[in-house]
């Protein structure tokens, strides 16, 4: 009997037992302290994705629905698992897309399904299923009108692109069982609903390792070992991405080119780090899965490379292309047939990739870097594959028993490897031509002593790690590495060591963040700790290069109403004002885009209304009346009042306040003209600084944020490459005399921008305190925190005030304005959205109004009145605690 | 007969792969595929020899964990083939 069958038998066996008697019998058979022991960690783990705000949301939700799911499955009856996973993962597609988007899913993938099972030769059955795909393709590319399916295209594809291939292949040679719970659980698994990136599982292997272990616990452990992993993985990944990684743009020494390939290449925890969970969530319902990834930055070859990164594409790659074009050409010997065979499966591994991309994102994808990245890579492996062929490669039955010197040799080879894979990566995710990549890469000729040294450490460090570690074997759970017999007694593992090991390592994790500042790290290390928590990926993403996995797990860039489900937006959040009737883009301009006058408007659920002069704001008359003070503020969206209501916005708070307060005494009113436009640059705000001229303001405040430098070269580098006017002579001779023109390539462009920025800032404020001079207007700087502020932004903004206060220019600093706050989601307009809500518009008002009365400039308008300035105070500690126990 | 299929399986794999191992540590059930002993390489080269040794023809999709894990699998295989010969 082989293993399959004998499973298929303890399953046929229990499906005939009655009922009851197998519900009773399953719960007097589970071992209670064990499945409270596995829940509790489970739970532990769905209370840290929460607490580190891991993933989407609508991965946590799915997280909590698996921890319920997998009691209840455990103590049903086997015969009721299959049916209960099938009806856990439509609920958890209807939970994150939504019933109608999920029937439709459902529905389409249950056609395909069936299709695949007509009573035809399998012939027809095949040209249908090709026809339908065909349809689908056409609908994916929108050339055919499919109305409903635009939310769901990625995860259609997800569940269906490769599945369904490896489904008609293991159907036509009978490699697996077949049935309809089978068949929906292996297309519809749990957790695919809020993951479009999904590992490629095979079906043969789905069934084979379907509680294919006498006893469930060691699969069950091995499951919550591999969810936490995939957090770890997650969590380095936010680190990579919060405080290593750098844009090609900063790229300007050897140190800054090392530093950039590496980051880039560690972008891929992010996909490890999925896998990870999904494939160990599956564990927790009787999947028995092996190690989607293993070590894949210690490999040692470039055929290791392939075995040990994303594992179960190799393995689908070997099944469908490798293996049936090495079997049908291996009498042509076989060196000729390993190559046809290694060259057709790398052909196919682009191809498909390309595929891939066409059903999650919804176009072709057919890139220089794509196809170079493939091509080398299946060089170096062939070369690799027919060297092993001929001189085989070193194996050993338990591992771990090297000499020294071939841990040596292993060291230096991970070194090797590891350095033409980055290499590879960087080229494969840089954006640009190719003899731009290579003088990118020119960067590294620009060495010191001290960056070679260090350099050389790295490698060092990593070689010794591949000496040490670098021959672990792949991870698979006791059923797979032993006959698979679902018989054999499991005597060698210990579940309560591994339980209490696993507890302690997740519960470490929190714990450490809380209690960094007591512990002894440095400082570098407490803050990274402090920002840990903090989900700023979608910040720091618009700020970088993106890579091809990142462009297929980031939805926002190509399917927004399904990023919305996936965090918890309201269906329809309007993501840019450009959207809306009340923000227009003029492209010929040097501003770029304005906001057209008079519109009301629903945006973000709010209602924002411009005045007659296309401004955020209330109506104003365009010459100031007598005993008015004017104030003109400049900024971007947080000052536009992105996400909040017209009479919520902080410039709105605290004109209420400042007429309420202190009109009358010296001047009979105040006004507040808010010229802000969501992601205006600086040079932007130049141009709005021109037109609040013309309003008589007494004092311009000019809004100061992280993002500054970033968006300010954006900015030129767009209007540059456009050969849009540019209204202003000086900065003209500025960038020719630094060999910027439109002719210039995008990344040095962008480059010598970064380069020129402070420069350019310090032009744009020397100008307008030029002209604030002669006008008696008073310029000011407002340095403004986002909702989700890390310290490394509140170090980038001290900076900033420290460079405003050089050029001469007062600072009103806000960056503290949220520190009362302990969770600061409280004071965030949405989950993944860092624009400060009203309430955080409300404690912007009231610390502006404070830094404002500190201020000598201030209080020769305000005059000082202490009572109010301790009552403001008062007021926003109530009401900071206030929400500070509501988040909590 | 499945004994001599398995001696003859064992030695190749030890003389191929495991040159120097202990051939005692080398049992019928030791996982070679999910043990990291056979990769794709080594089972075609596997391939290869069970079916000129044997005189057997093995498919593309039998080239898998299912029936080239262990030394035992391998000898089901090769009767299971040399029985749908005869």
């Amino acid at each position: 009997m082989s293993s399959r069958d004998a499973v298929d038998a303890i399953y046929v066996a229990d499906r005939e037992t009655d009922f009851v008697t197998g519900f009773a019998s399953a719960i007097l058979q589970s071992n209670v302290a064990r499945l409270a022991a596995v829940a509790t960690q489970v739970g532990l783990l769905v209370l840290l994705a929460h607490g580190f705000s891991i993933e989407s949301f609508a991965f946590r939700k799915v997280l909590a629905m698996a921890l319920v799911g997998f009691v209840i499955h455990h103590l049903l009856p086997m015969a009721m698992r299959l049916p209960f996973f099938v009806l856990l993962s439509l609920a958890a597609l209807v939970v994150v897309v939504l019933p109608m988007n999920a029937l439709l899913l459902a529905g389409t993938g249950a056609v395909l399904i069936g299709l695949c099972h007509l009573p035809i030769a399998f012939g027809w059955r095949l040209a249908l299923i090709v026809a339908a795909g065909i349809v689908l393709v056409l609908g994916r590319a929108a050339w055919l009108p499919m109305p409903g399916y635009e939310v769901v295209w990625p995860i259609l594809g997800s569940m269906f692109m490769f599945r369904l291939i490896i489904y008609l292949y293991d159907l036509r040679n009978g490699s697996a069982s077949f049935g309809v719970w089978r068949s929906l659980a292996y297309f519809f698994m749990l957790p695919n609903a809020c993951f479009p990136m999904y590992p490629l599982v095979d079906y043969q292997t789905f069934n084979r390792t379907y509680f294919n272990e006498p006893s469930p616990w060691r699969m069950y452990q091995v499951g919550i070992k591999w969810i936490f992993r995939g957090m770890i993985h997650l969590l380095l990944y936010r680190f990579v991405l919060q405080n290593a990684i750098i844009g090609a743009d900063y790229v300007a020494d050897a140190a800054d080119l090392v530093r950039y390939m590496v980051t880039t290449f560690l972008l891929y925890l992010q996909i490890s780090g999925q896998f990870h969970i999904i494939i160990g969530i599956l564990h927790l319902f009787g999947f028995n899965l092996p190690e989607t990834h293993h070590n894949y930055l210690l490999s040692s070859s470039f055929t290791d490379f392939w075995r040990r990164i994303n594992i179960y594409w190799k393995d689908f790659i070997q099944k469908i292309f490798f293996n049936p074009v090495y079997f049908r050409t291996k009498q042509w010997g076989p060196a000729t047939a390993m190559s046809i065979a290694t060259l057709v499966a790398f052909f196919f591994t682009w191809l498909l990739h390309s595929y891939q991309w066409f059903w999650i994102r919804g176009t072709f994808l057919i890139t220089w870097q794509d196809t170079s990245f493939w091509t080398l890579l299946a060089v170096f492996v062939l070369v690799n594959v027919l060297y092993e062929q001929r001189f085989g490669r070193n194996r050993l039955i338990k591992g771990k028993r090297r000499s020294a010197g071939s841990r040596v040799l292993l060291g230096l080879r991970t070194i090797a490897t590891f350095c033409t894979i980055v290499t590879l990566w960087c080229m494969w995710t840089f954006q640009g031509s190719f003899s731009e990549w290579l003088e990118f890469m020119g960067n590294m000729a620009v060495i010191d002593l001290m960056t070679a040294l260090g350099i050389l450490a790295g490698l060092a460090g990593l070689g010794l790690a591949g000496a040490l570690f670098g021959d672990t074997e792949r991870e698979y759970s006791a059923g797979q590495k032993s006959k698979r017999s679902p018989v054999a007694p499991e005597t060698d593992f210990a579940f309560w060591r591994s339980a209490a090991a696993v507890t302690a390592l997740i519960v470490m994790v929190p714990a450490v963040v809380k209690f960094r500042d007591d512990l002894p790290l440095g400082a570098t290390a407490v803050n990274v700790l402090g920002d840990i928590r903090r989900d700023q990926s979608l910040h720091v993403r618009a700020e970088r290069d993106q890579g091809y996995y990142e462009d297929l797990t980031n939805t926002k860039t190509y399917n927004l109403a399904l990023w919305e489900l996936y965090n918890r937006r309201p269906v329809g959040w309007v993501l840019s004002i450009g959207q809306t009737d009340a923000g227009r883009s003029v492209p010929d301009k040097f501003h770029q885009f304005e906001l057209a006058p008079s519109k009301e408007v629903e945006f973000m659920r709010e209602d924002v209304s411009t005045n007659r002069w296309g401004m955020r704001d209330r109506d104003y008359k365009k010459k100031k009346p007598p005993g008015v003070y004017r104030v003109a503020l400049l900024g971007s969206s947080i000052t536009m009042g992105w996400g909040v209501g017209d009479n919520e916005t902080y410039e709105n708070l605290l004109e209420d306040r400042l007429n309420r307060e202190h009109s009358g005494e010296l001047y009979e009113r105040f006004e507040l003209l808010n010229f802000s436009v969501p992601g205006y640059a600086d040079f932007q705000k130049l141009w709005a600084f021109e037109r609040a001229l013309e309003f008589g303001p007494d004092v311009i405040l000019w809004e100061v944020h992280a993002t500054g430098y970033t968006w300010m070269v954006n900015h030129l580098a767009r209007v540059i490459r456009m050969n849009v006017p540019i209204p202003y002579p000086d900065l003209q001779k500025m960038l020719e005399a630094n060999g910027i023109s439109a002719r210039t390539s995008g990344l040095t462009m962008r480059s010598k921008l970064r380069a020129l920025a402070p420069e350019l800032l310090s032009w744009i404020w020397v100008r307008m305190l030029r002209e604030c001079a002669a006008r008696g207007i008073r310029l000011q700087a407002v340095i403004l925190p986002r909702a989700d502020q890390m310290r490394a932004d509140e170090e980038h903004l001290a900076e900033m005030a420290r460079y405003a206060r050089e050029a001469g220019l007062p600072v009103l600093d806000l960056s503290k304005a949220f520190r009362k706050v302990t969770n600061r989601r409280t004071v965030a307009t949405a989950p993944g959205d860092a624009h400060p809500n009203a309430y955080g518009h409300r404690l912007l008002a009231e610390e502006l109004y404070h830094q404002m009365l500190e201020l000598p400039d201030w209080q020769t308008v305000l005059g000082e009145p202490p009572r109010q300035a301790a009552r403001a105070e008062t007021a926003g500690a109530t009401t900071a605690a206030q929400h500070n126990s509501d988040g909590l | 007969m499945s004994e001599k299929i398995e001696s003859t399986v064992k030695d190749y794999i030890l003389r191929e792969f495991l040159p120097g191992e202990d051939p005692a540590e080398l049992q019928d059930d030791t996982p070679l595929i999910t043990g990291g002993i056979l990769d794709s390489i080594a089972t075609l080269k596997l391939v290869s020899f069970l079916e000129e040794q044997f005189g057997i023809s093995i498919a593309a999709h039998e080239a898998d964990v299912d029936h080239l894990n262990t030394i035992g699998d391998i000898a089901r295989l090769v009767q299971e083939k040399r029985g749908t010969k005869k």
